[in-house]
C-alpha cells in the first residue's frame, strides 16, 4: 500500500505531457468552430491515458494539436501544451519536426490509408529510423525487421519488401505500430487504433500495444469513443464532452463511480447483455460555432440546474485524482 | 479529367496487374511493337542502312523504288530509305529530350504548386494559363521565329509550350494526394517538407504523367515534323522526316513517292505511340473499362 502511495506521489509530480487551458478553433465559412476549448489534463509518465468522448467532441484535435499537425484552417489559440519542460506551442517547424516521430509518436485510425502505398513496408519504417538516428539505410533495414517481429508480423525480413496492399488490416496496423516504435518515443499517441478492426483483432492490437508501453516503457494517449475498449488498457480515463474536459479519473472510478451526467449517460448507452433495450443520449452533440452557454452539456443533462446555463461548472475534485466539471458536485 | 486522375491513383494495385491487362490489349501490343521495331531501327539504322543518308549523286536522281533503291532516291539522288532510317533516330532522340525536358519542368512545378498552394500556385498556375491560350503549334513557331531556325531552337520552343499540360496534371493530381492519411503520417513521423514532396507525394501522382508523356511522343514527333516541314526545323542536308516531306513537295504530283515514305514514317511512329498511351491509360484505370456492356 506504501509502495503505491509513494508511486502515485511520483507521478503527480511527474507529468510528462500537460495540456493547459489548450483552445484550438477552426475557421470556415460558417464561423469558428471551437473543436477544443479550455482542456486542462496532463498525462504522468508511465501512464496509459484513455480520452473519451462522442465523434466531434474534439479527441482528435486534441492529437493534433499536440502533434502541430492541424489541417490549414485549424489554429491553437491559446493555452500550453508542456511536453518534457517545453512549451511545444512554441517551438519552430524545424524543432517540432525532431520531436515528431522520435519522441511523439502517433498511430491513425485508418492503417489501409496512413501507409504509403508506392513505399515497401521495409522502406517505411527504416525512413523513421533514418530521420531520427542518423543510421545508414542498411542498418535501419535491419532495425526494421526488429520492429516487425516485435510487433508479431511473422517472416519479418520477407514482409520488409512487400507492399501495403499485401498486407491485411491487422498486419497493416501492426506495421504502423512498427513505425511508431521506430523512433523510441516517450509519448504514443493511438487515435482510433482499432476502429477499423474486428472484435478478436481489436483485443489483440490493444493488448500489443499495452505490452510494447510496457516494454518500452512509454506512455499512451489512446484517443476512443468506446469506453469498454479504453478500459481494457488503460489507468485513468479523460472524458471530453464538446471541446471541453467533463471529468477525469482512473478507470476503476469511471466504471463505479462516475460524477458527471454526462460519463454516466454514456455509460448507460454501452451495449449490456441483460438490459432489453439500449439508452441513448436525447438531443445530440452541440453546434461549436455557438455552443450552448454556461455548461456545454445542460440541454441535455436530466439533471439540469438553473445556474448550468448561465455560468461554466467549477472543477471539483472529488476524490484523489477524479475530477469533475460540473455545478452539481458543488452543492 | 480529374476523376480518371483520381481513378489512376487509387488503383495502387501491383505492377504485375497492370502488366497484365497491358499484355492483353491487343492495340497496346501492336503499339508496343511499332515502337520497339522502330527503336531497333533507330539503334542499329546506320549498320543496316544501305547508302550513305547525306552523300549526293546527281546521275541517279527521282529514281523510283527499285531494288538497289527499295523507296526510291531523292531529288538529289540520294537513298530515300536510308534517309528515313537515319530520320527515325533524329526523330526519336529529339521527342524523347523533349518530353524529358517537359515533364520534369511540369512535374516540378506543378509538384511545387499543388503542394503549397496559395500564391506559388496561382503565379504558377496564371503562367500556364496565358502559355495554353496560345495554340501550341503557333506559340512554337514564335518561339523558334525569335531564336533562328535549327532543331536546338525547335526543342526548346516545344519544350515551352509542352510542359504545362504535366504541370497542371501533376497539380491536380497533388492536390488530391496530399489529402491522403498516409501524408499526415508522413509528417507524423517528422519528415520536412521537401521529403514528403519527393519521396511521398510524386511516386504516387506518376501514373497519368506516364500516359501523358507517352501520348505527348506522339504528339511532340509531329509538332517536331511540322516544324521542320516549315523549314524551321533540320536544316538540310540533315535526314529529317519533316524536313524531307519538305523537299519533296515539289516533286509531289510527278513522283508522289518521295512525300509518301516519309509521311507513312512519321504516321506509323505516331499511331505506334498512341496505341501505346490508350493501352496505358486503360491499364491503369480499370474502372474506365467498366461500359455497360461488359
Amino acid at each position: 500500500m506504501r509502495w503505491i502511495l509513494t508511486r502515485r506521489e511520483a507521478r503527480v509530480n511527474n507529468p510528462l505531457i500537460s495540456l493547459q487551458n489548450l483552445k484550438t478553433y477552426f475557421f470556415s465559412e460558417a464561423g469558428s468552430v471551437r473543436a477544443v476549448d479550455g482542456l486542462d489534463f496532463s498525462i504522468d509518465k508511465g501512464e496509459t491515458v484513455g480520452l473519451i468522448g462522442e465523434s466531434g467532441c474534439g479527441k482528435t484535435t486534441t492529437a493534433l494539436s499536440i502533434m502541430r499537425l492541424l489541417p490549414p484552417n485549424g489554429q491553437i489559440l491559446g493555452g500550453k501544451i508542456i511536453f518534457d519542460d517545453q512549451d511545444l506551442l512554441e517551438l519552430d517547424a524545424a524543432a517540432m519536426r525532431t520531436i515528431r516521430g522520435s519522441k511523439i509518436a502517433m498511430v491513425f485510425q485508418e492503417a489501409a490509408t496512413a501507409l504509403n502505398p508506392v513505399l515497401t513496408i521495409g522502406e517505411q519504417i527504416a525512413e523513421v529510423i533514418t530521420l531520427h538516428q542518423g543510421a545508414t539505410h542498411r542498418e535501419a533495414l535491419r532495425e526494421a525487421a526488429h520492429l516487425l517481429e516485435m510487433v508479431g508480423l511473422p517472416d519479418p525480413v520477407r514482409r520488409l519488401t512487400e507492399y501495403p496492399h499485401q498486407f491485411s488490416g491487422g498486419m497493416r496496423q501492426r506495421t504502423m505500430l512498427a513505425m511508431a516504435m521506430a523512433g523510441q518515443p516517450s509519448l504514443l499517441i493511438a487515435d482510433e487504433p482499432v476502429a477499423a478492426l474486428d472484435g478478436p483483432l481489436q483485443a489483440q492490437v490493444l493488448e500489443l500495444i499495452d505490452n510494447l508501453k510496457r516494454e518500452l516503457d512509454m506512455t499512451v494517449l489512446l484517443i476512443t469513443h468506446n469506453l469498454a475498449l479504453a478500459a481494457a488498457i488503460c489507468e485513468r480515463i479523460v472524458v471530453m464532452y464538446a471541446g471541453e474536459m467533463a471529468e477525469t479519473a482512473p478507470v476503476a472510478t469511471i466504471f463505479t463511480a462516475a460524477a458527471h451526467p454526462y460519463t454516466q449517460c454514456l455509460l448507460r448507452a454501452t451495449p449490456q447483455l441483460k438490459a432489453d433495450r439500449l439508452e441513448v443520449i436525447g438531443g445530440s452533440v452541440p453546434d461549436l460555432v455557438s455552443p450552448p452557454p454556461g455548461c456545454r452539456f445542460h440541454p441535455r443533462c436530466p439533471w439540469a440546474l438553473e445556474i448550468c446555463s448561465q455560468q461554466s461548472p467549477p472543477t471539483v475534485e472529488v476524490s484523489g485524482g477524479h475530477l469533475v466539471n460540473c455545478w452539481l458536485m458543488k452543492q | 479529367m480529374h476523376d480518371a486522375i483520381a481513378r489512376i491513383i487509387s488503383s495502387t494495385e501491383p505492377l504485375a496487374g497492370v502488366l497484365h491487362r497491358l499484355t492483353h490489349n491487343k492495340m497496346a501490343i501492336i503499339g508496343v511493337a511499332t515502337i520497339i521495331c522502330l527503336l531497333v531501327v533507330a539503334v542499329i539504322g546506320p549498320i543496316v542502312a544501305p547508302h550513305d543518308p547525306i552523300t549526293q549523286d546527281l546521275s541517279q536522281r527521282l529514281l523510283g523504288p527499285s531494288r538497289q533503291f527499295p523507296l526510291g532516291t531523292d531529288e538529289l539522288g540520294r537513298c530515300v530509305l536510308t534517309r528515313i532510317i537515319y530520320g527515325a533516330r533524329s526523330s526519336l532522340l529529339t521527342a524523347v529530350t523533349i518530353v524529358a525536358a517537359a515533364v520534369i519542368i511540369g512535374l516540378f512545378l506543378g509538384l511545387v504548386a499543388g503542394y503549397f498552394g496559395g500564391l506559388v500556385d496561382e503565379t504558377i498556375m496564371r503562367v500556364v494559363d496565358i502559355m495554353l491560350a496560345f495554340p501550341g503549334i503557333i506559340f512554337a513557331l514564335v518561339i523558334v521565329g525569335i531564336l533562328g531556325p535549327g532543331l536546338l531552337n525547335v526543342m526548346i520552343g516545344l519544350v515551352l509550350v509542352h510542359w504545362t499540360g504535366y504541370a497542371r496534371l501533376m497539380r491536380g493530381s497533388v492536390l488530391s494526394v496530399k489529402e491522403q492519411t498516409f501524408v499526415e503520417a508522413a509528417r507524423a513521423i517528422g519528415a520536412g517538407p521537401t521529403r514528403i514532396m519527393f519521396r511521398h507525394i510524386l511516386p504516387n501522382c506518376l501514373a497519368p504523367i506516364v500516359v501523358m508523356a507517352t501520348l505527348g511522343m506522339g504528339h511532340i514527333i509531329l509538332a517536331a515534323a511540322a516544324l521542320s516541314f516549315l523549314g524551321l526545323g533540320a536544316q538540310p542536308p540533315t535526314p529529317e522526316w519533316g524536313a524531307m516531306l519538305n523537299s519533296a513537295r515539289t516533286f509531289m504530283r510527278s513522283h508522289s513517292y518521295l512525300m509518301t515514305f516519309p509521311g507513312l514514317a512519321i504516321m506509323l511512329t505516331v499511331l505506334g505511340f498512341n496505341l501505346l498511351g490508350d493501352g496505358l491509360r486503360d491499364a491503369l484505370d480499370p474502372h474506365q473499362k467498366g461500359s455497360p456492356r461488359e
